[in-house]
């Protein structure tokens, strides 16, 4: 509804740029990244799969305003769930994304029903208490998750029957792309649909939405599960694609550098997240190398300069240049 | 006249205060009735108690002979209880087709359809400017509502309530904030709601409600101090001295 | 019996830590209505200045650390005013999001000064060993910290409901609007309570270092921890953080002692259940929930 709403002009003379036009960037920039460092594929498909993860929080934090902090329960059950699947039912990874997509919804529900009453610090420690629970019973409960080993050598046969994950990680790379592009579609199509533009007015005031007789919980339950069903299907590509699932899975640094990255590409789009993700970690990736406290102060400083002079993010910033552009030339 | 809503002996209290005592009213098809009163006289919780922000400490609600107590705000919206704000509650980051549009989407039930259709679209949005379009806002239908004049987005607030389909509409001071030379415009978008609506009016300006209703409730420290016609409120000597304090305003 | 007392004894003072750390937090909280993330940086700072002050300039304990707190109290002070104030009124998202950037900054900026190493506060002889109560003996610094905490809350409780100060700053709390216009300068009255929260949070930390020991990770560490006690006691709250900081305290002390491997778990339910019967917190007003 938003693109047709907000700009008419922008729908008939482009229609496909307009439909699949950020997917085919998307796979185009991918594409280029993988030919260029083809010793890297591991880190692009790590992006890949973090930018799916981040997608996730764009569209519950930066969409319907759900504050968390603990995103990776979502994306960890996610992950145990597909790697229990690959381990003791069958190794089909598309079964076992399905699997990690119904595990991340579940507990997204199951977790929403107490943490979507309430707000601001009372959501956000909610959130943090849950996904900690969940870590420590993964912790504890060793017979089944590893406990603190994790589990390894999980399974995947190759998809379609035909295509193998190859020691390279060409076929790992090319999975998670494809997988990120779905979603990156799906979940442009389902903020434009009047679902979506409901939770941008829900984010905006919920007492107006309550008066105009918009079942609020519900409707953010609702959008928290669909976010689940994406961070939960990172977590089963993750479990496929390295083989292993570790309690970092579910732990509080994943969630806080989830929202982290978002909010440097931009918190109020889905492209922030694919924008900040990839800076996030290339700089991580250089910084760190050096000493990783230099890092923290790096991404520190770029923090607070973010929310004090670029409160669009990176997205913000090339939205802005972009349209001055449009205007100069037109 | 059909009798639509039915308040009886709704009461609230907070602590030991009591902001609602013993309220008798009932609101008939083609209803103007104003609620005036003095700050803190219980105007505005009223509403909030008809609408379901709050819930009454004793009395009942009834919509067309059913009793509402049990449902929740949300609920007594999608069956036409339809409320404005005092301070215009609208979401400013969102255009002001789109504040309308949600509104729509509550009454056609789309709320949890999660996939754009052109079609849908394209009705929604015809609807949304055929709502605004009398307001004068059809050519600001993409501007984002926190850029608008307070004013406009005052204009903004009944259009969300009639994008509802009310079947009682409670609009809550519709010209407060709003500059003397912008209420005429308000004014005259009440006189051109729809006739059958039965319409309860909270209003500080006493012109604006000599003009718009027929019926005036006087409400002093949550309890109903008198009733009658525009003309029986201005004659009384009470309500003058309550009210209007030392010769009006 | 005896356990049972060295899960008193130790619980309540963790507690009086939590307290002397949190307090300050809670009590922004409630009045600028920002979430910092950060504030645990003030206790490592206080932390490492009094380690620094007596390792270099050889100062006594309690010189370093009337210094320290001081020191930490004045820092703070241009930190309100150039960053944090900035973020007054905006998102709550995007106040942890500065919040937690500044936390990384103090963490990088105290490793290159410092190092990543633990480091130890050493304690006098007079608060060091055991002391005897009469009926068994007890570490004599946790004794001395369930004192310096009890102080503090009474201390607290005078200042803010006697002072002048207090006065304004409860009457800002309640009414953030009234409080410009009667003629309270909030802007003064801002940078006073951060700098006394951030005073507060360094003592805290120095009394602290040894069930909290300083390393350049502390404000990451903790963080959790100190805004637990602050959710869970209700933001604005003196007495409400009192209470969830003997809670939490408590609660962590006897599950360590009683179930050590279930300690974090039964830390982050107690959390869980409190904040979901009271998501306003212990003794907070509903509409800050």
């Amino acid at each position: 509804m938003a693109d047709i709403v907000a700009d008419p002009s922008r729908v008939e003379p482009g229609r496909w740029r307009a439909l699949i036009g950020p997917e085919l960037a998307v796979v185009a920039v991918g594409l280029l990244a993988a030919i260029v460092f083809p010793d890297d594929l591991g880190f692009i498909t790590r992006i890949n799969i973090l930018s799916i993860f981040t997608l996730s929080i764009a569209l519950v934090v930066g969409q319907a305003g759900i504050g968390t902090l603990g995103q990776a329960a979502l994306f960890g059950a996610g992950s145990y769930a597909a790697a229990l699947w690959a381990l003791h039912v069958s190794a089909e990874p598309f079964s076992g994304l399905l699997v990690g997509a119904l595990a991340g919804a579940g507990v997204a529900a199951a977790s929403g029903l107490l943490i979507l009453r309430t707000r601001g610090l009372t959501l956000i420690m909610l959130s943090i208490a849950f996904a900690q629970v969940l870590l420590e019973i993964a912790n504890k409960a060793a017979f089944v998750t590893g406990g603190d080993d994790g589990l390894a050598d999980i399974p995947v046969n190759p998809i379609l029957g035909a295509v193998a994950f190859d020691f390279h990680g060409r076929v790992g790379f090319c999975y998670t792309l494809a997988a990120l592009v779905v979603v990156y579609f799906c979940l442009r199509r389902l903020i434009a649909s009047p679902f979506g533009l409901t939770c941008r007015g829900i984010k905006g005031d919920r007492l107006r939405m309550r008066a105009i007789g918009a079942p609020v919980v519900r409707h953010l339950l609702c959008v928290y599960a669909i976010g689940g069903a994406v961070a939960g299907i990172a977590g089963a590509l993750s479990a496929q694609t390295t083989q292993v699932v570790g309690l970092g899975n579910l732990g509080f640094e994943l969630s806080a550098e989830g929202l982290v990255m978002l909010s440097i590409g931009g918190v109020g789009h889905l492209a922030g997240a694919l924008l900040g993700v990839p800076t996030f970690m290339i700089v991580r990736h250089v910084t760190a190398t050096i000493n990783p406290y230099h890092w923290l102060l790096v991404i520190g400083v770029l923090l607070v300069v973010t929310v004090l002079f670029l409160p669009g993010g990176l997205y913000g910033m090339v939205d802005k240049w972009r349209r001055r552009a449009g205007q100069g030339g037109s | 006249m059909t009798e639509r809503l039915r308040l009886s002996g709704l009461t609230k209290t907070f602590g030991g205060l009591t902001v609602a005592s013993h309220i008798d009213l009932s609101l008939n098809d083609g209803d103007r009735t104003a609620l005036i009163g003095p700050n803190g006289a219980g105007k505005t919780t009223l509403i909030n108690l008809i609408s379901g922000a709050l819930a009454p400490s004793a009395g009942d609600i009834h919509l067309d002979g059913a009793r509402l107590n049990p449902l929740d705000q949300a609920s007594r919206t999608r069956l036409g209880i339809v409320r404005t704000f005092q301070v215009s509650r609208l979401c400013r980051d969102l255009s002001v087709i789109e504040n309308v549009s949600l509104a729509l989407i509550q009454r056609h039930r789309a709320a949890f359809r999660l996939w754009p259709s052109a079609r849908r679209d394209r009705a929604i949005r015809s609807e949304a400017i055929a709502l605004l379009e009398p307001l004068g806002l059809a050519d600001k239908a993409g501007r984002l509502v926190g850029a608008l004049a307070y004013g406009e987005q005052r204009l903004i607030e009944i259009a969300i309530a009639l994008a509802l389909n009310p079947r009682v509409l409670l609009l809550d001071e519709p010209a407060a904030g709003v500059p003397e030379s912008e209420s005429g415009v308000i004014l005259d978008l009440l006189s051109r709601l729809p006739g059958d609506l039965p319409i309860l009016l909270i209003e500080h300006d006493m012109e604006l409600v000599f003009r718009f209703a027929r019926r005036v409730i006087v409400l002093v420290a949550g309890a109903i101090l008198f009733e009658g016609t525009p003309a029986e409120v201005a004659e009384n000597q009470q309500i003058r001295e309550i009210y209007f304090g030392r010769g009006g305003h | 019996m005896t356990l049972f007392a060295s899960i008193l004894i130790d619980g309540m003072a963790y507690a009086m830590i939590l307290f002397m750390i949190t307090v300050g937090l809670s009590i922004t909280l409630g009045l600028m209505h920002v979430v910092n993330m950060a504030h645990g940086a003030f206790a490592m700072l206080g932390g490492f200045a009094a380690v620094e002050l007596m390792s270099r300039l050889g100062l006594r304990f309690e010189p370093a650390l009337v210094i320290a707190v001081l020191a930490t109290a004045l820092v703070s002070v241009p930190i309100e005013r150039v960053v944090i104030s900035r973020i007054y009124g905006r998102p709550e998202l995007d106040q942890a999001l500065l919040t937690i950037g500044l936390a990384f900054v103090a963490i990088a900026l105290v490793n290159l000064w410092l190092g990543a190493s633990f480091s130890s506060i050493d304690l006098p002889a007079r608060l060091s060993g055991p002391v005897d109560l009469g009926f068994r003996s007890f570490p004599r610094h946790r004794v001395a910290v369930i004192v310096l905490g009890c102080a503090i809350s009474v201390a607290l409780w005078l200042f803010i409901g006697r002072s002048r100060f207090g006065i304004r700053l409860r009457a800002a709390v309640d009414n953030p609007g009234i409080a410009e216009s009667v003629g309270i300068n909030t802007t003064l009255l801002y940078s006073m309570t951060f700098a006394i929260g951030a005073g507060l949070a360094a003592l805290g930390g120095i009394a602290g270092a040894e069930l909290l020991p300083m390393e350049a990770n502390y404000p990451i560490k903790y963080m959790v921890l100190f805004l637990a006690v602050v959710a869970v006691g209700g933001q604005g709250t003196l007495f409400g953080t009192f209470l969830a900081a003997l809670l939490l305290g408590v609660v962590d002390t006897a599950s360590k002692y009683l179930l050590p491997d279930l300690a974090s778990i039964s830390f982050y339910l107690t959390m869980l259940v409190a904040l979901a019967l009271r998501p306003q917190g212990l003794l907070g007003r509903k509409d800050a929930a």
